[in-house]
């Protein structure tokens, strides 16, 4: 079991909605600060890296939330717009919550702009085939509240672990596990009402 | 059911977890075999943060700033003393400065009302003979029409430095709020 420290944090408790609680700068500085201010000083190399580190907290977040045929092309739009706006992150080991809401945002732009545009029609052949069981089980995640399904995404698709999940998207590993558990719980009584 | 396998792939695995982790692990995501062509994204030369130290001592700047013009521009006091009348004749002997409304009243007299500084204002000097020079009487009162003059000019600059500190002291206290609300602010997922 993992030492879970809440003190001196703000929680956030929203009754079935799920947990977010930012670890924010009291947990200490972060391992990418050096690679953030490696990009600030004009080195691209560093932002390569950061990419790698980061590309599937950013893949999992708006696989929670959009399609999957769009998360590739919006993975490097959300990857883009942190490079252009890097010089406004005020702290650079808070860079992983950061780029976590600006994917947040991204995914709530790409619906507000698809309302916008005309509706293609449905016989179009899809781009990729998912498989069944595989889609099935995404669209019941998706159903849950935004935390919870942020959260198990993270888990079960991209294959982070809890710590690794509050490491990367600034989340107390206390809120990460609450929405692991919880949305576990809503998951298999979902599976088991599409089941029975 | 082993909740740490959830949490942290330890302990004894969870079948429906690893039957969920399968199912979805296809749509993991992929690294792109392409690097991200990064834009050439122009810096700015100087990032400007503005923390709550430092915008007390732009406060403290500006305040010692603000008072040392209202000190250079603050109207000098005048170099006569004029009497303000109205209408009334000219006196001839020295002034009577005690006599005030009461004191007329004791002598059966009506009080004269004081009358506002904006009326019109003669000098007059004890000397007799420079009251009869109309010349110097006209010059000393464009003098101290001109003294009145920068001395209502010297009060509304006054007015509009004071209301310039508050508008400084109150944006100082909306950026160090922000500034707060910045350092407290958390992501909410």
């Amino acid at each position: 079991m993992d030492d879970v420290g809440t003190a001196g944090k703000l929680m956030i408790l929203t009754a079935g909605r799920g947990v977010a609680v930012a670890a924010g700068p009291a947990t200490g500085p972060s391992a990418d600060a050096p690679l953030v201010e490696a990009v600030l000083g004009g080195d691209r190399d560093a932002f390569g890296q950061l990419y790698d580190l980061y590309g599937p907290m950013v893949h999992g977040i708006l696989l929670a939330r959009v399609p999957f045929d769009d998360v590739s092309d919006l993975v490097q739009d959300v990857f883009l717009a942190a490079f252009r706006r890097l010089h406004t992150l005020r702290e650079a080991g808070a860079f992983g919550g950061w780029l976590a809401m600006i994917a947040r945002n991204r995914a709530v732009d790409f619906h507000r702009r698809k309302h916008e545009t005309e509706e293609l029609p449905e016989d179009i052949p899809q781009r990729s085939a998912v498989d069944p069981e595989a889609s099935e089980a995404l669209g019941l995640i998706r159903t849950l509240p935004n935390a919870y399904r942020e959260t198990l995404v993270l888990r079960l698709v991209e294959g982070m672990t809890g710590p690794e999940i509050a490491e990367r998207t600034g989340l107390t590993a206390a809120s990460v596990r609450v929405n692991l558990h919880r949305g576990m719980k809503l998951l298999r009584e979902k599976m088991g009402m599409e089941a029975g | 059911m082993s909740e740490d396998y959830l949490w942290d792939k330890s302990g004894e695995p969870d079948p429906e977890v690893e039957q969920l982790e399968r199912a979805l692990g296809q749509l993991r995501y992929k690294a792109p075999k392409k690097p991200l062509p990064l834009p050439q994204v122009s810096r700015p030369l100087f990032r400007f943060r503005l923390n709550g130290l430092s915008a007390v001592a732009a406060g403290i700047v500006i305040l010692l700033l603000a008072g040392g013009l209202w000190l250079r521009l603050r109207p000098s006091a005048p170099v006569a003393n004029p009497e303000v009348t109205s209408g009334r004749p000219p006196q001839t002997g020295p002034i009577d400065l005690t006599a005030s409304g009461t004191h007329k009243q004791e002598r059966g007299e009506t009080p004269v009302k004081a009358v506002p500084v904006q009326s019109r204002v003669t000098y007059r000097f004890q000397n007799p003979k420079r009251q009869e020079l109309g010349r110097d009487s006209i010059s000393l009162n464009a003098r101290a029409a001109r003294e009145q003059q920068m001395v209502r000019k010297g009060e509304m600059a006054k007015e509009q430095l004071i209301k310039a500190l508050l508008i400084t002291s109150e944006k100082l206290n909306a950026m160090q709020k922000k500034i707060q609300g910045d350092q407290e602010r958390q992501p909410i997922s």
